[in-house]
């Protein structure tokens, strides 16, 4: 038999005087009808071992005929799968005949269709429209799920916040630092003026006592405090130091009186004109 | 639901001194409550721990069952007594039913290849995985008018056609089978439905709420999947309606339960 008399036989009339089965084009059209072969069987799958069909006769006639132009290994394994696909719905075929069910997955389907099916515009791109909401209906008793309960927000295990109660550290009671009180450090700003205001009061008794002066001893001596006498005497150095104040030797005592040569910021010179003055 | 909500738990109505569960069993089926050494107020606090879990996951993850190993490890947090799981899940079941209108189903899944643990279970052999889920026992006229929502009969009727195709095609449905029967209904793989969105994100749910089941086996063509029925859709009173619906949409009067699978 001639080639283009089998492909004439097999239905694949379409360019039959183009191929050339030796060639790699010839070779794609095999498979391309190989294709369309299994195709076919996939379609007609449920229909295909019914008594009255003679679609499986067709079938496995066509596969016959294709198979006789087969020279590579390729097409040889397009042939295996088309003759595989024809097994497996065989074998799907027995065991639904088995299990005794008559009812085929294919005729539910068209019952739905025919049962739910709604009119489709056509100028929508869906083509089938079912009703869903009926077709839910029914499913809803048959399921009888349960609503979920909508006020059940959040994660399940959420409690409310607790405040971290913080866990205070032991410090160590090492002086990292001098620890000072504010009424201390504002002690340290008062000292200034607590020796300012010595400095006053001393200037005042001496201002009471004119220039002649008082004894040194009864001006900056304390009998019960050894510390205001320190504080006497150096308030009384400033006032000397400034010029406000004079200390003298008469008759063997100190004195201290007012100096009334008084002058801001003296320099040296005037303590030398001081010490020449009080030497004469 | 007003009938269901006129009913007033016997726990909050009556204020009891806390005592010991000592009493014997008023049904035959219910465990030796002798057993159960814990003040009733603990007991039911447990049951509204675990009645509390089941309504979350419901929420959170609707539709998908919680395996019995959840409810026990909420249950024997505090407590390690004997036959106390039992007691508090049976309370809860009473107590879902009471006030809810729920039933609390216990579903059996079996496992199979994949496992290759020794079996371990808190009650004797068996390898089955208990799970539970809540399902309405309303009268059907009280669900159509507050239960069923718009969202739900639309999610409810899409599983019902896929599990009623598995349930007709037999056993480890291949695929390819299964779209192609969808695919008349103008349900396909790839593209997105108006009504559902993406396919495969409703498959996996499917899978997740166990209505279905999909496995991979291996081929000549190379690795396959299969879809079989899961035990949410072999549940007995669920399996008897779906094949009065398939009958009704054949119109088959001698339409009958699949006959189990001989080897």
């Amino acid at each position: 038999m001639s080639q283009a008399r089998v492909l004439r036989a097999a239905g694949l009339n379409e360019g039959v005087e183009d191929v050339k089965l030796g060639s790699v084009s010839g070779r794609r059209l095999l498979r391309s009808h190989y294709r369309r072969l299994k195709a076919s069987i996939a379609e007609g799958k449920d229909t295909l071992f019914r008594e009255d069909a003679s679609s499986f006769n067709e079938i496995v006639s066509r596969a016959d005929d294709l198979y006789s132009l087969v020279q590579r290994p390729r097409e040889q394994v397009a042939d295996a799968e088309a003759l595989l696909q024809i097994s497996e719905a065989f074998l799907s075929s027995i065991k639904e005949i088995r299990r005794g069910n008559t009812v085929k997955a294919s005729d539910f389907v068209s019952g739905i269709l025919r049962n739910f099916r709604e009119p489709t515009d056509l100028a929508s791109d869906q083509s089938i429209a079912l009703d869903w909401r009926t077709l839910g209906s029914e499913a809803n008793f048959i399921f009888h799920d349960a609503p979920g309960i909508h006020t059940m927000l959040g994660p399940m295990d959420s409690e409310p916040k607790r405040r971290k109660i913080a866990a205070s550290r032991r410090r160590e009671k090492g002086i990292v630092a001098v620890t000072a009180r504010p009424e201390t450090v504002a002690d340290g700003g008062d000292k200034q003026s607590h020796t300012d205001k010595n400095i006053r009061a001393m200037f005042n008794v001496l201002r009471r006592f004119g220039e002649q002066g008082c004894e040194l001893e009864k001006l900056v001596l304390s009998r019960d405090s050894f510390s205001h006498t320190v504080e006497n005497i150096f308030c009384l150095s400033f006032l000397v130091k400034d010029g406000r104040a004079q200390i003298t030797v008469q008759d063997g005592k100190h004195y201290v009186g007012m100096f009334l040569f008084y002058c801001s910021n003296p320099t040296c010179m005037d303590y030398q004109a001081q010490i020449l003055w009080n030497l004469k | 639901m007003c009938r269901v909500m006129s009913r007033i738990p016997q726990s909050s109505s009556q204020r009891h001194l806390p005592h010991r569960i000592s009493q014997p069993p008023a049904h035959p089926h219910e465990p030796e409550l002798s057993q159960v050494d814990l003040p009733s107020e603990e007991v039911e606090r447990l049951v509204a721990d675990v009645m509390r879990y089941m309504l979350f996951k419901n929420h959170q993850q609707h539709g998908v069952p919680v395996r019995r190993e959840e409810l026990v490890q909420i249950i024997t947090k505090t407590y390690k007594t004997r036959n106390l799981s039992n007691h508090v899940i049976q309370r809860a079941q009473e107590k879902f039913r009471d006030i809810f209108g729920f039933e609390m189903r216990e579903l059996i899944r079996s496992r199979q290849t994949k496992n290759t643990k020794n079996p371990q279970s808190s009650q004797g052999a068996a390898p089955d995985v208990k799970c539970y889920i809540l399902k309405s026992i309303l009268p059907e006229d009280l669900q159509k008018r507050y239960v069923i929502t718009k969202d739900s009969s639309k999610t409810s009727s899409l599983t019902l056609l896929i599990v009623s195709v598995i349930s007709l095609c037999g056993e480890k449905v291949p695929e390819e089978t299964l779209w192609s029967h969808l695919g008349r209904l103008g349900v396909k793989p790839d593209a997105e439905h108006p009504v559902f969105g993406e396919m495969k994100q409703f498959i996996d749910s499917l899978i997740k709420q166990r209505y279905i089941v999909k496995e991979k086996v291996s081929g000549p063509n190379g690795d396959a999947f299969v879809y079989d029925l899961a035990e949410k859709t072999l549940d007995q009173p669920v399996k008897a309606k779906l094949d009065a619906f398939i009958a009704k949409m054949v119109k088959k009067d001698d339409f009958t339960v699949d006959t189990p699978m001989v080897s």
